[in-house]
């Protein structure tokens, strides 16, 4: 009984504190997609990144993440390493499947390697959405909404700093994921991205980039 | 006359193969072991060749010491700056952090199996064995200054397929590291700026 009280109450907790997706009280217009996409590469691309891990027990972890991006097959080749070299995970994430190549402990379970290549690909791939709805909040910021079956997305674009700050909400309007996307370089390449899984087990990826190159047989 | 008796002293010293440090895994384990500190600079180079076109490459430095008590290991990376980093070994005492906004933070890395498997084979041929409780250590018949370390349990075999190690021709010295996940993934681990015999203060493998 005692355990059931303290599951509600947890639960309750988490519930309340949970952001909800805001409403907005002005009428938008169809956004066009170089104006909310542009953060996204349309060519192929290999990113190499730093990812450090903030894991919900405290523990922190850093690995290198080198992803090879075709935006047109929607598909994202994925490897995890230790600073060391040493492989740990290398996936294929294509039509929201994914096929392990190599996967050594922690990532031999499948939900790991499923969840951390899903997060790299709500990270690295453009969402597929049919109309995205722009706001003009303020002078400093727009919001372009996003409405598919199972989520909605808003993306903040910050004209003071050309940041952007992308949030996932489930289709019961709950806050899932953010991801801040800062420092862009000439290519619109971000220098740093941010992912919050706002989750009972909640975790913070923080990537840097190292290197990118672009591909230069790129075919669509 | 003295002169020409000197050069073929040398020669015939040189070329024979039973007094080179490496001649046999005994005489390698034997010089290892009387290292007592070293402080050298490395360059990592990773290939990861369907990925890469060509290797990632950082660099770091490491100090080493073996005293009555234990074995100490430091081992950090300087560069890139993304993945600055520092394991240190102390005896039983093995900690990781990676620096964040320039202040070194705890991190858990070494709670990774396979990093857990190198960490404990650094320390064990630091001390001098090659032979250890997860690699088998034999002489390659081609290149003799080529020690192979194969792994002797199947589940190892899967994350390492084996390890080479480089001798340098000054005794006790390595030259390279090279561990082979596979045929296309594989890392290269660099010597250089080797100073042996130095005065390092313990304190340099317990504080980041």
């Amino acid at each position: 009984m005692i355990k059931h009280s303290v599951l509600l109450l947890a639960l309750c907790t988490i519930l309340t504190c949970s952001h909800t997706l805001p409403s907005i009280k002005q009428n938008g217009v169809i956004a066009s997609p170089a104006e909310w996409s542009f953060f996204f590469t349309d060519k192929k691309i290999k990113l190499i990144h730093s990812i450090e891990a903030s894991l919900p027990n405290n523990e922190q972890i850093k690995v290198i993440g080198i992803s090879i991006i075709s935006p047109f097959e929607k598909e994202i080749h994925s490897v995890v390493l230790t600073i060391e070299g040493i492989v740990l995970l290398e996936v294929i994430y294509k039509d929201n499947t994914v096929t392990t190549i190599r996967a050594v402990p922690p990532f031999d379970s499948e939900d790991n390697s499923v969840s951390l290549i899903s997060d790299v690909a709500l990270i690295l791939l453009k969402p597929s959405v049919d109309t995205v709805t722009r706001f003009n909040i303020s002078d400093k910021e727009i919001l372009f909404r996003c409405i598919t079956a199972d989520t909605i997305i808003d993306i903040h674009k910050y004209l003071a700093d050309y940041s952007v700050q992308m949030n996932h909400y489930t289709d019961k309007k709950l806050l899932k994921n953010t991801i801040t996307y800062t420092n862009f370089n000439e290519d619109t390449i971000p220098q740093n991205i941010t992912f919050i899984n706002h989750g009972l087990f909640g975790y913070v990826l923080s990537l840097e980039l190292m290197n990118y190159s672009f591909f230069e047989d790129n075919q669509k | 006359m003295r002169y020409k008796l000197t050069v073929l002293i040398v020669f015939l010293i040189s070329a024979n193969p039973v007094l080179c440090w490496y001649n046999t895994l005994e005489n390698i384990q034997s010089e290892i072991s009387k290292i007592k500190t070293m402080k050298a600079t490395f360059t990592q180079k990773k290939y990861l060749i369907d990925i890469l076109d060509k290797p990632l490459v950082s660099n770091g430095n490491f100090v080493y010491k073996l005293d009555d008590s234990a074995t100490h290991l430091r081992w950090e990376y300087t560069h890139p700056k993304q993945i600055q980093s520092v394991l240190l070994i102390s005896g039983a005492n093995i900690s990781h952090y990676i620096k964040t906004n320039d202040d070194f933070v705890r991190s858990y890395a070494t709670n990774v199996e396979v990093m857990r498997i190198v960490v404990e084979e650094i320390r064990t041929w630091l001390s001098g064995r090659l032979n250890t409780a997860n690699f088998t250590a034999s002489k390659d018949r081609k290149n003799d200054s080529l020690v192979i370390l194969t792994p002797v349990n199947k589940d190892l075999k899967s994350m390492i397929s084996f390890i080479t190690i480089d001798l340098n021709t000054k005794p006790g010295i390595l030259k390279s590291i090279t561990i082979y996940e596979n045929e296309k993934s594989y890392t290269v681990l660099s010597f250089s700026d080797i100073i042996k015999d130095a005065k390092i203060d313990n304190t340099r493998f317990t504080t980041p």
